[in-house]
């Protein structure tokens, strides 16, 4: 026992071992810290240009507020939604449909591309042969676009949409 | 008559039943006690089932599989030998990893260097137990709960350790279900553990896009040791938030990542023969492996705390046993126990940061150790 505790102290008077457990110890600490203080000061340049960003919009914007988003108790006759409004109104149709998120955002889109697709207007995602646009990448809301789409047609979004169309 | 004799007796002596012993059943064992965790438990199957294959292919007699440039060796020698498999496996884990939730609140990295407390007093107890510094290095990091750290510092300082030490790391990472709650519970009080913290705050693209190039020069330039893993990991993220690369990140996070970890997980089977590992030191390794955890656990929890004292809005501490880096279960079990404490308290996002910053300090107590010992 004597000898085993002997062994343990000869080991830990090795100035080496404690300074050096000391030195890596608090290493990391010093290393995290610098990181932190440039993470600190990056996120605070960056929330001020977000700040100011903002600002700068809300600056732009004050000619006229813009619609409701989330129009509550209407009717979807009462949205007047056409090829030629904007997404706001294709929205607030969807809402007052009860449609639930994913396919506000699939309706949405599909509105938008099939008006595009009518007007001979450039898509953003250009179909390649055998390429996959982006909305077809896994785990995209849009992979829902088939499923959506038969709920959409059995909908009557669908009429509100392209009634005063060309 | 005489060739006839010979003939048998080599026929005979190349039969692996002839050669048998208690040995292989005890390891058999403990590879059914692996397969038996991935399987049944599901505990981190995707590691540990190869894991006990490995073991159990390398403990049957005879098998050419560990010899010089036999199958096994070749995976073993230019996978993990040469380093290369956990520098890709950061690679992958950087393209997973979101660091918004540690950018948001980059007080998470202290939380993260206070769970490394257990790999420091680890090392000096596995020191004072006999293990050379270097072993004691290569031990204690086992703590950090880092698989791929793990193996890349032991093969650096002691890789005569790597089989016991991987083992080690992978299932009690495996564990941590099991090991983080009643360290928790012991830590803290009621009060502390149904605290809610503030939602994070939004965290630009940009922001994210610069993280992993500003974090690689500040690190970088201060333990270049861990470059070869921290820069595959900052490399995988910046491919990850730069958007611009999908094909790659999927396949960085996807098939290169599963290739990879079969490679991984039966090159550290295959390590565990029965010579190497039925003895003391290895037994050891698990002892101070669990208490490398448990203090690692505490660390991060009592890191929490201490910030509390001088910090406006508190955090809560159950997110410090998240600084142990096992990303991203360790999270997972403090948002299930922050909701088992008060319903509806989501720590998941909170939990991150440290959980990240873990991965952060592990690697640069590794580098460190690697800097003083190499």
């Amino acid at each position: 026992m004597e000898q085993i505790w002997n062994q343990v102290m000869e080991r830990l008077s090795n100035p080496e071992v404690l300074f050096g457990l000391a030195v890596r110890f608090f290493g990391v600490f010093v290393v995290l810290i610098i990181v932190m203080i440039v993470l600190y000061l990056t996120g605070l340049v960056f929330q001020r240009i977000e700040e100011k960003t903002q600002e700068a919009a809300s600056a732009a914007d004050k000619g006229g507020p813009p619609p409701p988003l989330t129009p509550t108790n209407r009717s979807a006759e009462a949205v007047g939604t056409s090829p030629g409004s904007d997404v706001l109104g294709e929205v607030a149709a969807a809402v007052a449909l009860s449609m639930v998120p994913d396919e506000v955002a699939v309706a949405v889109a599909l509105a938008l591309t099939e008006t595009s697709k009518e007007r001979g207007v450039a898509t953003r995602f250009p179909a390649q042969a055998g390429v996959p646009a982006a909305w077809e990448e896994p785990g995209m809301a849009w992979k829902l676009v088939g499923r959506q789409e038969a709920l959409f047609r059995t909908t009557s979004l669908r009429r509100y949409i392209t009634s005063k169309g060309e | 008559m005489e060739a006839l004799e010979k003939l048998l007796e080599s026929v005979v002596g190349r039969l692996g039943i002839i050669h048998l012993d208690w040995r292989y059943f005890v390891m058999w064992m403990v590879a059914f006690f692996f397969l038996y965790l991935a399987v049944k438990k599901k505990y981190e199957p995707l590691l540990l089932l190869p894991i006990g294959f490995g073991i159990f292919l390398v403990n049957l007699p005879l098998a050419p599989l560990m010899g010089d440039h036999e199958l096994f060796w070749i995976f073993h020698h230019y996978g993990v030998e040469w380093e290369v498999i956990p520098c890709v496996i950061f690679l992958g884990l950087g393209v997973m990893t979101d660091f918004g939730p540690m950018l948001a609140n980059p007080k998470s990295l202290i939380v993260g260097a206070g769970a490394q407390l257990g790999v420091f007093v680890t090392f000096l107890g596995t020191y004072v137990c006999g293990f050379a510094l270097p072993e004691a290095a290569s031990v204690a990091i086992i703590g950090g709960a880092d698989g791929p750290t793990t193996i890349y510092l032991t093969n650096a300082l002691a890789p005569q350790l790597i089989g016991p030490n991987a083992l080690a790391a992978y299932s009690y990472m495996a564990m941590v279900p099991l090991i983080l709650p009643p360290i928790i519970r012991a830590l803290t009080t009621k009060e502390e553990r149904v605290i809610e913290m503030k939602q994070l705050r939004h965290v630009s693209r940009m922001e994210k896009i610069l993280f992993p190039i500003i974090g690689t020069i500040v690190i970088g330039l201060m333990i270049p040791d861990i470059l070869p893993l921290l820069g595959m990991l900052m490399f995988g993220n910046f491919m990850r938030e730069s958007g611009v690369v999908r094909r790659l990140s999927q396949t960085a996070q996807g098939e290169l990542m599963n290739i990879v970890t079969i490679f991984l997980g039966i090159s550290v089977g295959a390590t565990m023969d029965a010579e190497n590992f039925l003895n003391p030191k290895s037994l050891l390794i698990f002892g101070f492996g669990i208490f490398d955890f448990i203090l690692c656990t505490a660390g991060g929890v009592l890191m929490v705390k201490l910030m509390n004292l001088f910090i406006k809005e508190k955090m809560n501490p159950i997110i410090g046993a998240a600084g142990l880096s096992a990303v991203p279960m360790a999270s997972r079990v403090c948002q299930d126990m922050g909701a088992k404490e008060k319903p509806g308290n989501f720590l998941l996002m909170h939990a991150m940061g440290p959980n990240v910053a873990g991965v952060i300090g592990t690697a640069a107590a590794a580098g460190l150790m690697i800097a003083m010992f190499k």
